[in-house]
C-alpha cells in the first residue's frame, strides 16, 4: 500500500496532516468543518420552518387562526398571513343584531389600506365611504344568524391592525402579521 | 417592492439554501433532480414577479440576477475567504484506491457515486484504479486514475472511443 495512504486515520476528515503527493487541491479541512457544521444546524432549521409551516406560523394555518367575538359579531380570520396570498374574513352575525334584515358591516380604512377586497358573499346592495371607515350594507334574513365572507389579498407586509362592526354598535379589533 | 430587491432577495435565498444544504444537492442532474429544479424555479417565479408581467420588470429582473453574479464573481476573485463561503472548498474523498469514508459520509457521497464517475469519465472499473477522486466544489466527482496501473488486456475504453 502507499506509504501515504497508509498513513491515514480511519476517521481522518479533519486530520490537517494528510497530504497528497502530485494533487494540487486548495482543500481546507478547518474550513470544510465549519461548514458542515453549519449545514448540520441548516437542516435542523429547514426541519423547524417545515414544522412552522404546517403549524400555521408562515400562515395558513391551525395556529394562524384565530377569532374575536362581541357587539353582536364573531369574526374568525388568520392572525397571519402572506403578502398576496388569498384571504377570507368570516364574520358571523348574531340573529338578534339585523332586526330589518340589512346588514351595515363596516371595516375600517387603517384595515382597508392594507389589503385590496376581491369579493364579499352575500355581494353588498351598495358600499358608502366614511370618513374613517368602508359601510358595507348587506341583506341578509331578518332576524336570523348570517355569516359574511370577505375574500382579499394583504398587499403590505409587516403587522397590520384594523377594526370591524356591525352600524352604530361596538367594533372588534383585528391584529395580524403579513410575512412578505 | 421593487424588481431589484425581489432579485436580490431570491437570489440572496437561494444561493443561501443550495449553498448550505451542502454541494451534493442538484449537483448530478438525475431526472428527479432536474423535475425538482424546474419545480424551484416554478416555486420562486411567483415571488420574484410579483403580479408584475411586464417586459420592463423581466429586464430588470434578469440585469439584476445577472449583474449580481458577476459582482459576486469580481468579489470573490478578490476574496479567497468569500469565495469559500460562496462556493465550498473541494475535498478529496479517494486517496490511493481507498475512500475516506468519514469525509464521503459527511459530505453525502458514496462509493457509488465515485465508481459511476470513474466509469462515466475514465473508463476505470475498480476503485484501486483511482489514485485521488475530488469532491469538487461545483458538487461533481473529479476522478485522478492512477498512472501505473496496467493497460487492459484486449484495450479499454479509450482503445474502444479510438
Amino acid at each position: 500500500m502507499c506509504p501515504v495512504a497508509a498513513s491515514l486515520h480511519p476517521r481522518d476528515g479533519v486530520n490537517p496532516a494528510v497530504r497528497y503527493p502530485g494533487l494540487e487541491v486548495a482543500e481546507d479541512l478547518a474550513f470544510q468543518e465549519i461548514s458542515w457544521t453549519i449545514q448540520r444546524a441548516v437542516f435542523g432549521l429547514m426541519a423547524l420552518v417545515i414544522l412552522a409551516a404546517l403549524a400555521g406560523l408562515l400562515g395558513d394555518g391551525p395556529l394562524s387562526r384565530t377569532s374575536v367575538a362581541g357587539a353582536g359579531l364573531r369574526v374568525r380570520y388568520e392572525r397571519i398571513e402572506r403578502y398576496r396570498a388569498p384571504a377570507t374574513l368570516r364574520v358571523h352575525l348574531a340573529p338578534g343584531a339585523t332586526p330589518d334584515g340589512l346588514a351595515r358591516l363596516w371595516l375600517d380604512r387603517a384595515w382597508l389600506d392594507g389589503v385590496e377586497v376581491r369579493r364579499i358573499v352575500p355581494e353588498p346592495e351598495r358600499a358608502e365611504a366614511g370618513r374613517d371607515r368602508l359601510v358595507y350594507a348587506i341583506r341578509v334574513a331578518a332576524g336570523q344568524p348570517a355569516a359574511v365572507t370577505i375574500h382579499y389579498e394583504p398587499d403590505r407586509f409587516g403587522f397590520r391592525e384594523g377594526r370591524v362592526g356591525l352600524g352604530d354598535g361596538g367594533a372588534l379589533s383585528l391584529r395580524q402579521w403579513v410575512h412578505p | 417592492m421593487t424588481p431589484v430587491l425581489r432579485a436580490l432577495v431570491i437570489y440572496g435565498l437561494l444561493m443561501a439554501v443550495f449553498r448550505l444544504t451542502g454541494k451534493r444537492t442538484l449537483a448530478q442532474i438525475t431526472t428527479f433532480d432536474l423535475i425538482l429544479l424546474l419545480i424551484v424555479s416554478e416555486a420562486v417565479q411567483n415571488g420574484m414577479v410579483g403580479g408584475d408581467q411586464s417586459i420592463t420588470s423581466a429586464f430588470v429582473l434578469v440585469v439584476t440576477l445577472v449583474g449580481t453574479d458577476v459582482a459576486l464573481s469580481f468579489l470573490k476573485r478578490r476574496s479567497t475567504r468569500l469565495a469559500q463561503w460562496l462556493e465550498g472548498v473541494p475535498l478529496v474523498i479517494v486517496a490511493h484506491g481507498r475512500p475516506l469514508e468519514d469525509r464521503m459520509a459527511r459530505a453525502r457521497v458514496d462509493v457509488d457515486d465515485v465508481l459511476a464517475a470513474a466509469r462515466e469519465r475514465h473508463g476505470l472499473e475498480r476503485m484501486d484504479q483511482i489514485k485521488y477522486a475530488v469532491l469538487e466544489r461545483s458538487g461533481g466527482i473529479s476522478i485522478v486514475p492512477r498512472r501505473d496501473d496496467p493497460p487492459p488486456p484486449h484495450g479499454g475504453p479509450a482503445a474502444a472511443r479510438a
